[in-house]
């Protein structure tokens, strides 16, 4: 393309990462909550924030199997598909049952009621509000939302092999890796951009790497169904069946048979497992002569994203499929890909380093698209001297800085407000939690369309980080714990919840602050020392200061 | 394009119709012949071959391994998958950094149409 292989890269790493940096910005953003999921989830959920907490209980197993059974066959309709009985885990930490209506017309699943048990045993809750919570920002990081989830996987697959040539091309233009770890320079304009990118890219450099090619694997058999097409001459089920051999391919009989006590396969098994907690029970087409029941082990910190399970013919209690202890190399690869992905295994540190690396992914993305907003500028500085208005590519490239860059965290923060404000009983109202989140990320886009001047960045800064913080006041009048109760009854999902926007809703307010001082003296200060950049925010702050006397300079 | 149905419907093109038509061309062979157009018409090369003909030949390398890996079919399915992915990322990169834009193309097709030949034979 250009004289040099090594000008070709460059040229390369800048219009790869650049044509799809907003819809990655996106997607690592929502990918890294997604991460926290099911704490997401559960802050979504507030009539569960009390008197559900519990720990799981080996010894009374039996005991709570036939009480949920009971519940269930009580009081849920005759037709249903699916039975579950969730045992509390680490991360979920209540006990649930739920049953799975036969999908309307037009579906492809049923809706799933969920009743989740009281911790002293008296009773279920089972008026909680309707909330996507975790799940949204789960599915938005690569269904995307408002369009078939088909195409936007498509979309997200290509967005991603972008992303994996700008960072394989970004490797090679990268001359000192190492000595670029440890160099930020801070206020020299774009030079401190350029650090700040290389800062937030290599530190994480692994992660990165990783996340976004396990991020193809995870739908590698979309993206290219040939090999399997070849291997198995177009018999996708074949595979599919040998891939898991679990997978359930019987239908109901429609023949209705006894349905078997659930507590008297406990016996079988603790004989396949011992003692490690069971996470779920399911009953698929229950009372049925088809019906089966699962149960799934809670595999805890193992790095494996497989389930481990036993199946049982629900009639007759005949132990029906075991997994296997052993995997073959490549499929123990691929699950291992797999759920390198997910980070199901993570226990709580880990996952925050996991966020954490998610949160420099986005860094690196803004802090790219900011260096090239500014490169811009500054080949038209001549131009904008004379007063002439900005080119149009400029404008739409600060626009969409503004609009994502600040949307997003906006966008979010509104998903939880409404979560909260919205009336319980309201129809649509998951549906209004995630248009409200869009809302949002366009009002910042109209924003955008008025002004994206550094006083703009700043109130925008100061509008979001405000928010973050008054979620912990939000919580607390919205539901029936506080932060304080929460410490006292460690909840700490929840406890983690309110710090994080907290620590967010600081940074961002640090963040608008810096504004605000170089906007009063835009001389350039004495370096301290080495600033080692804590949190994305704070780097984030770092380098809108950056760009502030950028253009306090012009 | 309004030119050829004029010619279509006037047997007897007028000195105005070949007078405009010859201006309506030389602007078009000017504007390849700016530099800025010839970069856009390479870049635009040289990404399809990346895109398209990159992806044919990271595909049909998968297949070949796929079949030839000494595996049983499930373990050969998902190495060549897992790996494609790779194929196709050096693939891209090849097609941008060949000298010649239009090897990018032959290249990339002649990977393609070796590999698949293989899979042919091998899939026997």
């Amino acid at each position: 393309m250009k004289e040099t292989f090594f000008r070709t890269l460059s040229w390369l790493h800048t219009w790869a990462g650049l044509l799809v940096c907003w819809v990655l910005l996106l997607i690592f953003f929502a990918g890294s909550l997604s991460y926290f999921r099911h704490e997401i989830t559960l802050w979504n959920e507030p009539e569960l924030h009390q008197g559900v907490y519990q720990d799981y209980q080996a010894n009374t197993l039996e005991n709570q199997l036939d009480k949920n059974q009971q519940y269930i066959e009580t009081h849920s309709p005759a037709a249903v598909q699916r039975w579950m009985i969730d045992f509390p885990t680490e991360r979920k930490p209540f006990q649930s049952v739920s049953w799975q209506l036969p999908p309307e017309k037009g579906q492809r699943r049923g809706k799933t009621e969920e009743h989740v048990a009281l911790a002293d045993g008296s009773s279920m809750i089972s008026e909680v509000r309707e909330s996507r919570g975790g799940n949204f920002f789960y599915r938005l990081h690569f269904d995307l939302h408002y369009m078939s989830a088909i195409t936007a996987r498509y979309i997200v697959g290509v967005c991603t092999m972008f992303m994996l040539i700008a960072l394989i091309s970004g490797i090679v233009i990268h001359k000192r890796i190492f000595k670029d770890l440890f160099s930020f320079r801070r206020d020299k304009g774009t030079r401190s951009w350029l650090d700040a990118h290389n800062v937030s890219s290599v530190i994480a450099l692994p992660y990165h790497l990783m996340i976004t090619y396990t991020g193809l694997i995870t739908l590698m058999l979309m993206y290219i169904p040939w090999t399997v097409n070849t291997a198995y001459s177009g018999d996708n089920q074949a595979f599919l069946k040998e891939l898991n051999p679990a997978r359930q391919t019987e239908k109901a009989a429609g023949i209705s048979a006894p349905q078997m006590q659930l507590s008297q396969l406990l016996p079988q098994v603790k004989a396949a497992w011992g003692d490690t907690p069971i996470k779920q029970v399911t009953v698929s087409y229950p009372k049925d002569q088809n019906s089966q029941v699962t149960f799934y082990q809670n595999t805890g910190k193992d790095v494996t994203d497989e389930a481990n399970i036993l199946i049982f013919n629900g009639v007759n209690g005949e132990l029906k499929y075991a997994s296997p202890h052993d995997a073959s190399g490549a499929s123990a690869t691929y699950d291992t890909m797999m759920s390198l992905h997910t980070a199901r295994f993570a226990a709580p540190l880990l996952r925050i380093l996991f966020f954490f690396c998610g949160l420099l992914g986005c860094a690196m993305i803004a802090t790219g698209t900011l260096m090239w907003a500014i490169r811009i500028r500054q080949k038209q500085q001549k131009r904008l001297d004379k007063g002439d208005k900005p080119s149009l590519g400029l404008r739409l490239v600060e626009g969409l800085n503004f609009m994502f860059i600040l949307g997003l965290p906006l966008g979010t923060v509104a998903f939880f407000y409404a979560n909260r404000l919205l009336a319980t009983h309201f129809s649509g109202r998951s549906e209004w939690e995630i248009h409200s989140f869009f809302i949002a990320l366009v009002a910042m886009g109209v924003w955008a369309f008025w002004g994206r001047s550094r006083r703009q960045w700043q109130m925008a800064l100061i509008l979001i980080g405000s928010l973050y913080c008054a979620l912990p006041v939000l919580n607390a009048f919205t539901s029936p714990s506080n932060l304080i109760d929460n410490i006292q009854s460690h909840q700490w999902p929840l406890v983690g919840f309110d710090l994080l926007a907290v620590i967010f809703g600081c940074a961002m307010l640090f963040a608008s602050n810096r504004l605000t001082l170089i906007a009063k003296s835009p001389v350039a200060r004495p370096a301290l020392n080495k600033t080692h950049v804590k949190a994305d925010k704070t780097r984030r702050s770092e380098l809108t200061s950056q760009s502030s006397l950028e253009e306090a300079k012009s | 394009m309004s030119n050829t149905s004029a010619f279509e419907t006037s047997t007897q093109p007028s000195a105005d119709q070949i007078r405009s038509f010859s201006q309506i061309s030389r602007r078009i062979v000017q504007w390849f012949k700016q530099e800025q157009s010839v970069f856009a018409f390479k870049v635009f090369a040289r990404a399809s071959a990346a895109l398209l003909t990159g992806y044919i030949a990271a595909a049909s390398l998968a297949c070949l391994l796929t079949v030839v890996l000494p595996m049983p079919r499930l373990e050969s399915t998902l190495t060549a998958n897992m790996l494609s992915f790779l194929f196709y990322a050096v693939a891209i990169i090849y097609a941008f950094c060949v000298r010649k834009t239009w090897h990018a193309w032959r290249d990339l097709g002649l990977v393609s149409l070796f590999f698949f030949g293989l899979l042919q034979i091998c899939g026997q």
